[in-house]
């Protein structure tokens, strides 16, 4: 098993000191890679921009055949790894709502915490925002539960539904990822801005 | 060369890499290959005389499992056998009595093959406490059930073995003769109790 | 600064080529899981009789599994045969012996070996194995004779 295991017998300060290290390490590539603007994120939509694509497309893969590499050599066991369980319809209306607020707010979850804490004050609107809508949802749960549990399919996996190996699905992902990549860079020339990275 | 292309490059040769390797399926709390083959060797299976005394004695460190279908062992099985039919060895319900630490579990069927692929599939998921009866049902039959008393001279070894035979003989044909019914109660209870002594099952 | 980054990546996948290659050497891993190799036993026809093994093709290599591996009637006479001790059969040699053969057929003095050999073999990945022995052995082949007096005792 990786070192960096949490299993529910190790005591729990192991966990959330755990917890905190990667946090800490994920706040800083965050703000580093300069996250905490929101054009940053805007831009992806706009396509001015494509930090974020490659970005996290790029730590996606490299994660991918990390796991896969660990698993082979017999240090993860993959199926000891959390699936999110998939729910069709509820999960593309959620993609819709979260990806509207993105382009609107200019920031995601976790760079918005990374602007905060460099003191932007949209960022603090954002995450107040964002902590109301799930109040929001905690408390219209009851009524809208029927449809946040329809169309369950279980800890769904892409590989399982293609009928291939995962290792074949990463290299068409990674081949796609590339594909990507040139279709971004291509889109930055085409729908090029002012250079804004001194403002920043 | 640009470096994004050259990581892209490397990216795809470690995803290449992947394909071309097999996956790796052993768990870190399963016994790896080596030592499973070093496992073949120790022979813990238990020969049909040691599996007479058991019955005998209705010793409690020892479970019988059966692992051939329900309709085979309603005509008859091991006194005290429960049966987990081959077809639903890793079924859930079953774990608890395949994965414990109280008792020694043996299986059987009616030869060796299959008892012994439970076994080596039982102790790949790391499950310990279970062991075979060599030779299976036809063994018993054949050293059991056949025993005949040929009259002459026993020493005293020779009785001992010989009484052993006849008398869990005698206990398998009358428990065997009672009625279906009777004996899909008795079995039903014996679940139950067990499941009462585990602390109930999960 | 391109060079060192550059160089360092070569380096890990030379680095992890290197670990793949001692790792298949080792060998001491699993490519099927429980499951899946207990639905194998589930689908597949795993004993073969004697006088079927001519039938089998290409021509199947013989293993005869025993601690004091002898010369022996069957794997002696007209078949590719090998002798290996149990706790042998994963060494590097014979590995390659069976990733070089089409069929395999394991046989042996105590039957409860080469079942639990099968397993282990078909869970490293080899495939078209078979155990070298009558099918009848696994048919019940005796009648209970219920004792109709039994229960009034």
């Amino acid at each position: 098993m990786a070192p960096i295991l949490v299993s529910p017998d190790s005591q729990e300060w192991i966990s959330l000191l755990t917890a905190l290290l990667i946090g800490i390490g994920f706040g800083f590539a965050l703000e580093q890679a300069g996250f905490s603007s929101s054009r940053k994120l805007a831009g992806m939509f706009y396509g001015y921009d494509t930090t974020v694509l490659k970005v996290f497309f790029t730590a996606t893969i490299v994660a991918l055949i990390g796991s896969q590499l660990l698993s082979y050599f017999g240090l993860l066991d993959l199926d000891m790894v959390f699936v999110n369980h998939f729910y069709v319809l509820p999960a593309i209306l959620g993609g819709v709502i979260m990806g509207a607020g993105f382009v609107m707010g200019g920031f995601c979850p976790g760079t918005g915490f990374s602007a905060l804490s460099i003191g932007k004050i949209d960022a603090l609107f954002y995450i107040l925002g964002g902590l109301t809508g799930a109040w929001l949802f905690a408390e219209l749960y009851p009524l809208i539960s029927g449809f946040a549990n329809s169309g369950y399919k279980g800890p769904a996996k892409i590989n399982e539904w293609l009928g291939v190996s995962p290792a074949l699905f990463s290299l068409i992902l990674i081949i796609i990822a590339i594909g990507m990549f040139w279709l971004a860079e291509k889109a930055e020339k085409k729908y090029a801005r002012p250079d804004i990275t001194k403002e920043l | 060369m640009n470096t994004r292309v050259f990581l892209s490059l490397n990216l795809a040769a470690l995803a290449i890499l992947l394909v071309v390797v097999p996956a790796n399926k052993s768990k870190k709390d399963q016994p790896t290959p080596v030592q499973q083959v070093n496992q073949l060797n120790s022979n813990n299976n238990i020969n049909v005389d040691l599996a007479a005394r058991y019955v005998n004695d209705s010793d409690s460190g020892f479970q019988f499992i059966d692992l051939r279908t329900p309709d085979e062992f309603l005509v008859c099985n091991i006194p005290g056998s429960i049966n987990i039919p081959y077809e639903q060895l890793l079924d859930i319900k079953w774990q608890g009595y395949l994965n414990q630490t109280n008792k020694i579990n043996i299986l059987y069927a009616n030869g060796d093959l299959k008892s012994n692929m439970a076994l080596t599939l039982l102790n790949g998921k790391g499950y310990k406490n279970n062991s075979v009866l060599n030779g299976g049902l036809n063994e018993w039959f054949a050293v059991v059930m056949n025993t005949e008393f040929t009259g002459g001279r026993l020493t005293a070894r020779e009785n001992a073995v010989y009484e052993n035979r006849r008398k869990a003989k005698n206990l398998f044909t009358e428990i065997n003769s009672l009625p279906d019914s009777l004996k899909t109660t008795f079995l039903e209870a014996k679940i139950i109790e067990e499941a009462e002594l585990d602390g109930g099952c999960e | 600064m391109k060079k060192i980054g550059y160089l360092l990546s070569s380096v890990i996948i030379l680095l992890v080529i290197l670990f793949i290659i001692l790792h298949e050497i080792k060998g001491d891993y699993y490519r099927l899981s429980v499951e899946e190799a207990y639905t194998i036993t589930q689908n597949e026809r795993i004993l073969i009789r004697y006088d079927a093994l001519d039938s089998i093709n290409p021509e199947p290599l013989i293993i005869y599994l025993s601690e004091n591996p002898v010369e022996n009637s069957i794997s002696a006479k007209n078949y590719k045969n090998l002798m290996a001790k149990p706790a042998e059969l994963l060494n590097l040699k014979y590995r390659k012996i069976y990733r070089h053969t089409g069929n395999l057929v394991l046989w042996s003095d105590n039957p409860g070996l080469s079942a639990g050999a099968w397993v282990i073999l078909n869970r490293k990945g080899y495939k078209n194995i078979k155990i070298l022995g009558d099918p009848e052995n696994e048919t019940f082949k005796y009648s209970f004779q219920p004792d109709s007096l039994a229960g009034l005792k």
